[in-house]
């Protein structure tokens, strides 16, 4: 029971840690997917610091260029009321803005204005077309004018810049601003993600990709984030949520701040989450994590409950399972008469107890009962015929001698042989063997019929154990072809007595048959002397002759066959019927069990 | 192409030198100005050399420049049924130049864009008019019915905003400079409303009469604070 419950816990356990399991990957998922928002919210604080960082290092910059002289003195003659400065001014203004723009390097502007302080552009770089001559409506150009420095996006050209103004102060008032402007590509988008790795990023205007950066060979592509686009568009005017882009993708969008951002200029930035799978519980794991787990426990634990288990499937089942081993093979070297009980729990105790009871009362096969029911016949037969030497009951054989012959040979000896003999010799020959010996030749004329109903019967393996008593030689039956196989049946055929004058004649009564009919059994004899005259009727039922037998006769065999049936089947009584076979009256003998 | 210009151009001068033989219809011009507000306070603050100092630090509001008439409008309405004079509109500087804007009820107004800005030009409460991005050198064309005004924004800049006005008797129009002079040319004389609007809202009116063959100057116009005169 204990281990059946052990079974049990071993299963509840396999269930609670594949629940646990199965439980943990669902929350290591949403840990993943809560995991991936926040690090795209941090990577979008990230971009938002940088572009600011950014921004104010171009502000830095462009001190360079405010400060310049030719610049101020230029702006400070087109400003206010002392007009507009010549062509060559302005001209000789524009080499120096490309000049000092060149010296900025790595934050060189797209285009660079500078402009005066009603707005207009005095003069900008040579690869700048001169299509705008006023600025001062835009409100990066104004602040500056007034004074700001600040940044801002425009969609200028159609085309997308990050735009920076710093204003020119000279002689005490401010005589202008420098206008700054980089272009947004793909060059600004490498620098951005090398602060984000393993991150994509794209920035769009409307629906259109300006720049992108590939976080590497397996984040997301360009294609992937431009095809959430749309629905990031939404996401921005509503709070700029994090989107799906794919299994475990997500994005989030960005607007670029400035003046333009009502133009839909953003960026989107994307990653991939982890795998959380069975397997992938485990994906993340590290040697410190490892080397971190409590390995007594989850060793020790686990091998104790092993240990104590296997004791526990020892204790109820291999002990008694081995216990049963070695006592039958005690049981089966007759070392022993029985199984231990006593030292068995449980249903192996049943067990043996229930083979114990069966080896007391001798039940075995049913095939080995018909082979044991041949032998106790067998027995029988011998143990009448040595007791006997006529009755009843037996196998007729060819070759058996009558009972009369018997007798008469044993009457001319001084001292009869005891039944040991008879019953010490093997089964079949032997018998076989006494019989031809003490049969007389006999004409082939006397049983023409009989001997040539069975040709096999001599070699057959149970015609010697059929010993046959007859009382005539000629009314000597053919036993059949079955007789002592069948079970639990004492089968014989009754020639009757055909010959008055061969009357058996039985040589030695034994004293147990003696004694079995004695008053003490009057029920038994009342049920031999309707057996007695069942036989006589049914004998003449069927045209067989009854002359000579006597019921003391009758009594005789069947006192021996009821000792014999009664000592093979352990049974506490016998019980005759009588049938026909063959057309003859036969008997047969039935234990019976309390 | 330019023969016919020519042709067109003699065509007119033929008609003009018929209706001034006859005494008829001559073209002249108005000119006039904005009386500046009276902020002595402001002037004093700005003046003072620490005036971004203090802007920066908070210690002055940020405001407008003083002199800045971009939002303002001025406008004649009378008896002339030809085309609005001097109605054209655009963007330039990065905004609507100027940001107030009239038409004549059932005609239509054009707005160039002067800049290199790409803007997307909106009227709210306008029906059938549709957003479209226009670039540099584009216009949009804006059928005005009765009603308004509307507002105007930008897509693409937050901080392009505009009035646009719908006028039965619209005769001329004329921005504001900087220094709030402004000029009607080509007038027609004859007697006029000159109207000055701010946004949504007419901030001054007087009438006019535009005499045959000489300039008109008008005095200087004083703005109320607000509310439709």
């Amino acid at each position: 029971m204990l281990s059946r419950l052990w079974y049990l816990v071993l299963a509840l356990a396999v269930g609670a840690a594949l629940a646990g399991a199965f439980l943990n990957k669902s929350a290591a998922s949403r840990e993943a997917e809560f995991q991936l928002e926040e690090q795209l919210r941090r990577d979008r604080v990230e971009a938002e610091l940088w572009m600011r960082l950014d921004a104010r290092l171009r502000l830095d910059a462009l001190a360079s260029i405010a400060v310049e002289p030719e610049v101020r003195q230029t702006l400070r003659s087109s400003s206010g009321r002392a007009g507009t400065p010549n062509t060559g001014a302005r001209r000789r203004l524009s080499i120096k803005l490309n000049v000092l723009n060149a010296e900025l390097e790595e934050g060189r502007g797209d285009m660079v204005f500078a402009v005066d302080t009603e707005g207009e552009v005095v003069a900008t770089l040579d690869k700048n077309p001169p299509d705008s001559e006023q600025l001062g409506k835009m409100p990066l150009v104004r602040d500056a004018l007034r004074g700001f420095m600040r940044d801002d996006v425009w969609v200028y050209n159609g085309e997308v810049y990050r735009m920076a103004a710093r204003p020119v102060f000279d002689g005490g008032r401010y005589v202008g601003a420098i206008i700054h402007g980089m272009k947004i590509g793909d060059d600004l988008a490498r620098r951005l993600g090398a602060k984000l790795p393993d991150a994509s990023l794209v920035f769009f205007y409307r629906d259109e990709l300006i720049a992108a950066h590939s976080g590497g060979a397996t984040a997301l592509t360009s294609t992937e984030l431009k095809g959430v686009l749309p629905a990031a568009i939404a996401s921005m005017t509503e709070g700029g949520d994090s989107i799906e882009v794919g299994e475990r993708a997500r994005a989030i969008v960005g607007p670029v701040r400035g003046g333009a951002a009502h133009a839909q200029v953003g960026y989107l930035i994307g990653r991939k989450g982890s795998t959380v799978g069975l397997g992938g519980l485990f994906a993340n794991t590290f040697k410190e994590d490892v080397a971190s787990l409590p390995w007594l426990v989850v060793i020790g634990i686990p091998l104790l409950l092993l240990v104590l288990g296997l004791a526990l499937l020892y204790m109820e089942h291999d002990k008694g399972v081995l216990i049963l081993s070695k006592s039958a093979e005690s049981l089966a070297n007759g070392e022993q008469n029985s199984l231990p009980a006593g030292e068995l729990r449980r249903h192996y105790r049943k067990i043996a107890e229930h083979l114990n009871e069966a080896l007391r009362s001798g039940v075995g096969f049913k095939e080995d009962a018909k082979q044991r029911a041949s032998v106790d016949l067998d027995h029988i037969l011998n143990a009448t015929r040595e007791s006997a030497d006529t009755g009843y009951f037996g196998y007729p054989a060819a070759e058996a001698p009558t009972a009369k012959q018997v007798a008469v040979e044993e009457a001319s000896k001084d001292e009869p042989k005891p039944p040991s003999q008879a019953k010490m010799a093997p089964i079949g020959t032997r018998a076989a063997e006494t019989v031809e010996t003490a049969r007389p030749q006999r004409s082939p004329s006397s049983r023409p019929k009989r001997a040539s109903s069975w040709p096999s019967r001599a070699s057959s393996t149970h015609r010697p154990v059929a010993a046959a008593i007859r009382h005539n030689e000629e009314s000597m039956t053919p036993a059949p072809d079955d007789p002592p196989t069948r079970p639990n049946a004492l089968l014989d055929d009754y020639d009757g007595f055909d010959e008055p004058e061969e009357n058996t004649q039985v040589k030695h009564v034994p004293q147990s048959l003696l004694e079995a009919s004695a008053p003490g059994v009057q029920g038994e004899e009342m049920h031999f002397r309707e057996v007695f005259d069942q036989f006589v009727a049914t004998q003449r039922e069927c045209g067989a002759p009854v002359n000579g037998l006597t019921f003391e006769k009758f009594v005789r065999k069947l006192h021996a066959a009821r000792d014999q049936v009664m000592k093979r089947h352990k049974a506490s009584e016998v019980r005759f019927t009588v049938y026909v076979k063959e057309g003859r009256a036969a008997l047969k003998a039935s234990p019976v069990k309390q | 192409m330019r023969t016919l210009r020519n042709w067109i151009i003699v065509g007119a001068g033929c008609a003009a030198a018929v209706l001034a033989s006859f005494g008829g219809v001559s073209a002249e011009s108005i000119e006039g100005s904005i009386q500046a507000s009276q902020s002595t306070d402001a002037h004093a603050e700005s003046n003072q050399k620490d005036h971004y100092w203090r802007v920066w630090n908070g210690a002055l509001p940020e405001r407008r420049d003083e002199g800045n008439h971009d939002d303002l409008l001025a406008v004649l309405t009378g008896k002339f049924t030809g085309p609005p004079i001097g109605c054209t509109f655009r963007f330039r500087g990065g905004a609507l130049d100027p940001s107030t804007l009239a038409a004549r009820t059932g005609t239509q107004v054009r707005v160039e864009n002067r800049d290199a800005f790409t803007h997307q030009l909106a009227v709210d409460g306008l029906a059938g008019f549709t957003p479209l991005e226009a670039g540099p050198g584009k216009a949009r064309v804006i059928s005005v019915p009765a009603g308004g005004p509307w507002e105007l924004s930008d897509r693409i800049y937050g901080h392009v905003d505009g009035y646009l006005h719908s006028m039965r008797e619209l005769v001329a129009c004329a921005s504001v400079t900087s220094s709030g002079k402004f000029r009607f040319d080509d007038v027609p004389p004859g007697p006029y409303s000159l109207r000055v609007l701010r946004g949504a809202e007419q901030v001054a009116v007087r009438r006019v009469t535009v005499p045959a063959g000489k300039a008109l100057q008008v005095d200087a116009i004083a703005l109320s604070k607000s509310g439709r005169k």
